[in-house]
């Protein structure tokens, strides 16, 4: 693809790779790269969510919310703990879910956000009360 | 525990993933928690994202076009039948909503939108870019197509060319087959995909044509 393909009309600016080279770094440091989706070496991403929430993650370290290796630790502990739970718990497999359990587990910690809110906003999303039918 | 630990690949690590809408709903509350918290400010998101929603991407969308543009029968089931002709390319991802595809000729050039929100087809395009949830956008491309392409988007049509705007919704959604440009016919399908832009799928552009500087005409 070419790069006018992504430029953003509205604003006339380039989207910025100003942040590529730190989440690159940050890529190569992850944990279970065996697991890691990836085609031609770039991270691979099967729907929108698994982007939404890599970028969740990426952003809330860039902006000083924890530290990586924090993050990264979390994401080991998801993984291993699907890796030991009941067959029939295992039926199926997603590198980004566990991404997101290890995300929540780490943010319910900070205190950056409460459970209790996050399901009830789930339920909403969930219920079409906030995103009726669409996206 | 340390992060370079090994981790064994499951049996099925690589199978596809099913989108699960809880998992689905909670990532959205999750980032919908977070901006209005402050805990993230959109742009750092959004910037992070734009990195990577290409791999998701416009990609699809251009093997589907290359493919009719150098295979007859498959132009006729794709304009029959996009989903079912969208997978035989192994595309698929679509949950019960319709796609139709919007064919450009001589004399008429398609351009989606969703005015009600961001409707998009996604498992052919990626993510909307962000100027397609504007109601700039949304608003402007309904009541003045022509201007709004020339201006914004540096898309002159001839006047002679009817401008039709395809307005998506959740069970619908359009994408746009655009014209093959002159003097590619002897191109294969990896070489076409290569002309093939994003914006020429949601017809706010045309593909590059070859030998002219991307992003021309």
């Amino acid at each position: 693809m070419t790069a006018t393909t992504d430029t953003d009309t509205d604003t006339g600016v380039a989207v910025a790779d100003d942040c590529r080279p730190d989440v690159e770094r940050i890529v190569a440091a992850l944990p279970g790269q065996d697991l890691l989706p990836r085609k031609e070496g770039e991270l691979a991403f099967s729907a929108p969510w698994e982007i939404r929430v890599f970028a969740l993650a990426v952003a809330a370290h860039r902006d000083g919310r924890f530290a990586w290796p924090e993050f990264q630790g979390r994401l080991v502990e998801a993984i291993a703990r699907w890796e030991s739970a009941a067959p029939a718990e295992r039926a199926s497999w997603s590198y980004y879910r566990e991404w997101l359990s290890g995300l929540e587990a780490l943010l319910l910690e900070r205190e950056l956000v409460d459970a209790g809110e996050l399901d009830a906003r789930t339920d909403e999303y969930l219920h079409g009360v906030r995103d009726p039918k669409h996206h | 525990m340390t992060t370079d630990q090994v981790i064994p690949v499951p049996p099925d690590a690589h199978a596809a993933a099913t989108p699960d809408p809880v998992v689905v709903a909670r990532v959205k509350a999750l980032e919908s928690l977070l901006l209005e918290k402050g805990i993230l400010a959109s742009e750092t998101v959004d910037r992070i994202a734009d990195l990577y929603e290409k791999e998701v991407g416009p990609r699809n969308g251009a093997r589907a076009v290359a493919r009719a543009w150098t295979a007859p029968g498959f132009k006729q089931r794709l304009l029959a039948d996009p989903v079912a002709a969208c997978a035989e390319l192994g595309i698929g991802g679509m949950q019960g909503e319709d796609m139709v595809v919007v064919e450009n000729s001589d004399d008429v050039h398609n351009v989606i939108v969703c005015t009600l929100c961001s409707c998009y087809p996604w498992p052919v395009l990626g993510l909307p870019p962000n100027w397609y949830k504007y109601p700039a956008y949304r608003a402007r491309i309904v009541k003045d197509p022509r201007a709004l392409l020339r201006e914004e988007f540096g898309l002159d049509l001839p006047a002679e060319k009817t401008i039709r705007v395809w307005d998506s919704s959740a069970e619908v959604r359009y994408w746009v087959l655009p014209q093959q440009p002159a003097g590619t016919e002897g191109m294969s399908e990896d070489e076409l995909v290569e002309l093939i832009t994003r914006d020429s799928m949601i017809g706010t552009g045309l593909p590059v044509a070859p030998g002219e500087p991307a992003g021309a005409r």
